[in-house]
């Protein structure tokens, strides 16, 4: 894990903040990871915790009144915050890619599906249409989609969303990005076809080596689909760690009432270890734990912010109660 | 009513919409011809069950498999295309709007978007006051001080009858939606995907009250759900719905211990849990959900089945019984007879 020439992504303090009427809103305050080749880091949180601007910073997508005002973003050795937005163009879609969550609205509608992927090509590797209608087939077959030469012609409202969804796939790995950042790529597909949709992915980034970040809400697929796992509340990073530290030994109170809060793994029909109350605004947020307010083990020492601390080799907690279960 | 009778007893229920809603819709060009078709969307498609006084039963399935036109039908929303729905022992489904009212005190909803279920012009007092109006139940004062107890019961502070619905946050909203299902006293409360839009640590907060109101009022739920894991928490009985047909009910420690339908043994190893941290691929990276529109003959499950026979795609299965209180539909159970358990 330590050998640099396979570090992909470093972030390091991450702050986006956004510059509201009503105040300034800290969406992600201070974050740091790392993440090597072949590997899938998840950042699981709920909604509003900034998993999602996380993923738009390193993207370099944050518009105003958002800004990051401070960090750094080490993509293969360099600071993407020290980018000009042309040179981040030539990244962006080519070595870092993204998938969003919603197949519906992620493809342009009035263009065929293989004009949306021969255009990647076309931009990112200057192949003429032709080369780039041959590898649109080679991609859209290596996605599961059956008679991809047809299928290059058709409009995405006549693909189904499981099919979008590896439609989108398709022209990320169209260029063979070094880093894939896929948020909740499966959020809006139904099970059976989500587990399709996983399994093709995960073949595909192991396959070919790419790094990658899946941001989601569900912890059950971090826990299954991740190496390690960055578990975020109100814009900072709560706990850090393998998939089995943080699964097995969640140490931060909150990683451990979300865990204890998915149903099924408890009796059947006893009541559920429920989380009180919930996240706080992101505005003006008080000085202090952000889990102040929900924590049952909060004393006087948590008026103070903690900071991520190490607790095990590699498993990281922000919290001055830590306690290994 | 009869103690033994089940609270809700539905016979081959089938709903039906048209694709084209009107005449102008249903004309196509077709080789130089204009041609009218008319298309239906088969969503509900001979369904039979019955919910037993007490009991939660769970309606899962993926998207478009029908269980939400399902339980909208069993509220009155939409009308029967056929089939009967029986409230103890009276039909209920064939009713117009003025016969329904004294049933739609019995049965209520709680909908799965806690933002587009409220008003937001009604106070909160008004929206959960209004169905004891409606229903005489209460009136002046006296529903005042009801809404406060329902408010409290549902774990919101009364002094946030005066709100409007965009005060609260997405499980406040569904503390009230749940707060106006109960302000007439239903016995049968339908919970349409009630938790699919909250945060998971709100969605235990939510299955919580669920559970204990449940108790306090001894309320019988048909809980809609996609998510098993809450499904495997709540419920007492499962009934798994595919392409608007029901393919197996059985009790929820049995379904889940080992499923007998192959549809539902494909959804239930599609749900990552955390007893295991290994990845699982799936076994079947084909097939989709097919469209209710043109239903495929034979076995709904049978362009996607792994066991599939040369009977499954011209005879659809029936429901029939395998074990003691297990229902399934398959044609495998035909070859293997049923066993005791």
């Amino acid at each position: 894990m330590n050998d640099s020439a396979d570090r992909v992504l470093e972030v390091e303090n991450l702050k986006t903040h956004f510059f509201t009427r009503k105040g300034v809103v800290e969406a992600v305050a201070g974050v740091s990871f790392s993440l090597d080749r072949g590997r899938i880091l998840g950042l699981v949180g709920e909604s509003g915790a900034g998993k999602s601007i996380t993923g738009f910073s390193i993207l370099g997508l944050i518009d105003p009144p958002g800004r990051i005002v401070d960090g750094q973003i080490r993509f293969m050795g360099e600071n993407l915050l020290d980018k000009s937005e042309a040179q981040l163009e030539k990244i962006r879609g080519n070595r870092i890619s993204m998938v969003f969550q919603d197949p519906q609205t992620s493809l342009d509608p009035v263009f065929t599906v293989g004009y949306q992927i021969i255009e990647t090509l076309r931009i990112h590797r200057s192949m003429s249409t032709a080369e780039g209608r041959q590898r649109a087939v080679a991609l859209l077959r290596m996605v599961g989609i059956p008679s991809p030469e047809n299928r290059l012609d058709e409009y995405p409202h006549q693909f189904s969303g499981g099919m979008r969804q590896r439609v989108i796939i398709a022209i990320a790995m169209a260029t063979d990005p070094e880093l894939i950042i896929a948020d909740e790529p499966t959020t809006a597909l139904d099970v059976t076809i989500q587990a399709q949709v996983l399994t093709l992915m995960r073949r595909l980034v192991l396959d070919k080596g790419t790094a990658m970040i899946l941001i989601t809400h569900d912890i059950a697929l971090v826990g299954q689909f991740c190496d390690t796992i960055c578990v975020m509340y109100a814009g900072r990073l709560v706990e850090r760690g393998s998939k089995t530290q943080v699964i097995r030994t969640p140490s931060h109170p909150y990683t451990q009432g979300l865990i204890g809060s998915i149903p099924g793994s408890q009796s059947r029909r006893k009541r559920l270890q429920q989380i009180p109350g919930m996240m706080p605004n992101l505005v003006d947020m008080p000085e202090g734990c952000p889990f102040l307010d929900r924590c049952s083990l909060k004393d006087a020492e948590c008026t103070t912010r903690p900071h991520l601390a190490e607790i095990a080799p590699g498993h990281f907690v922000a919290c001055h109660r830590r306690r290994v279960p | 009513m009869n103690p033994t009778t089940p609270l809700l007893r539905i016979e081959n229920l089938e709903k039906h919409f048209p694709v084209q809603k009107n005449f102008f819709e249903q004309l196509q060009l077709h080789n130089g011809r204009i041609r009218r078709i008319r298309q239906l969307v088969h969503a509900v498609n001979g369904v039979s069950l019955t919910i037993d006084r007490g009991e939660t039963l769970a309606l899962v399935g993926e998207s478009g498999c029908g269980k939400s036109t399902l339980a909208k039908t069993i509220i009155g929303l939409h009308a029967p295309t056929s089939g009967t729905i029986w409230y103890g022992d009276e039909e209920i489904g064939g009713l117009n709007r003025s016969q329904r009212r004294r049933f739609q005190q019995r049965i209520q909803i709680v909908f799965q978007d806690p933002f587009s279920s409220l008003n937001p012009r009604k106070k909160v007092m008004e929206i959960v006051g209004r169905p004891m109006i409606v229903h005489g139940i209460a009136r002046g004062k006296a529903v005042e001080q009801k809404v406060l107890d329902l408010l409290a019961k549902v774990g919101l502070d009364p002094a946030y009858a005066t709100r409007y619905p965009h005060q609260f946050s997405g499980g406040q909203r569904q503390r009230i939606g749940i707060a106006r299902a109960l302000a007439c006293g239903p016995d049968l409360v339908i919970a349409d995907e009630p938790i699919s839009a909250l945060d998971v640590s709100i969605q235990a907060q939510i299955l919580n009250l669920m559970m204990d109101l449940q108790d306090e009022f001894s309320l019988t739920y048909l809980f809609v759900s996609h998510d098993l894991s809450v499904v495997k928490h709540i419920s007492t009985r499962v009934a798994v719905m595919y392409l608007g047909y029901i393919v197996e009910t059985a009790d929820t420690d049995k379904i889940f211990a080992g499923p007998n339908h192959p549809y539902t043994q494909l959804l239930f190893s599609a749900i990552p849990t955390l007893d295991d941290l290994e990845f699982k691929e799936t076994s079947a990276m084909e097939g989709e959900v097919p469209t209710p529109i043109d239903l495929p003959p034979g076995c709904p499950f049978h362009p996607r089945c792994p066991h599939v026979m040369a009977r499954c795609k011209t005879h659809r299965p029936a429901l029939r019984q395998i074990r003691s209180g297990w229902k399934s539909a398959c044609h495998l159970n035909d070859t293997a007879p049923a066993t005791a358990p």
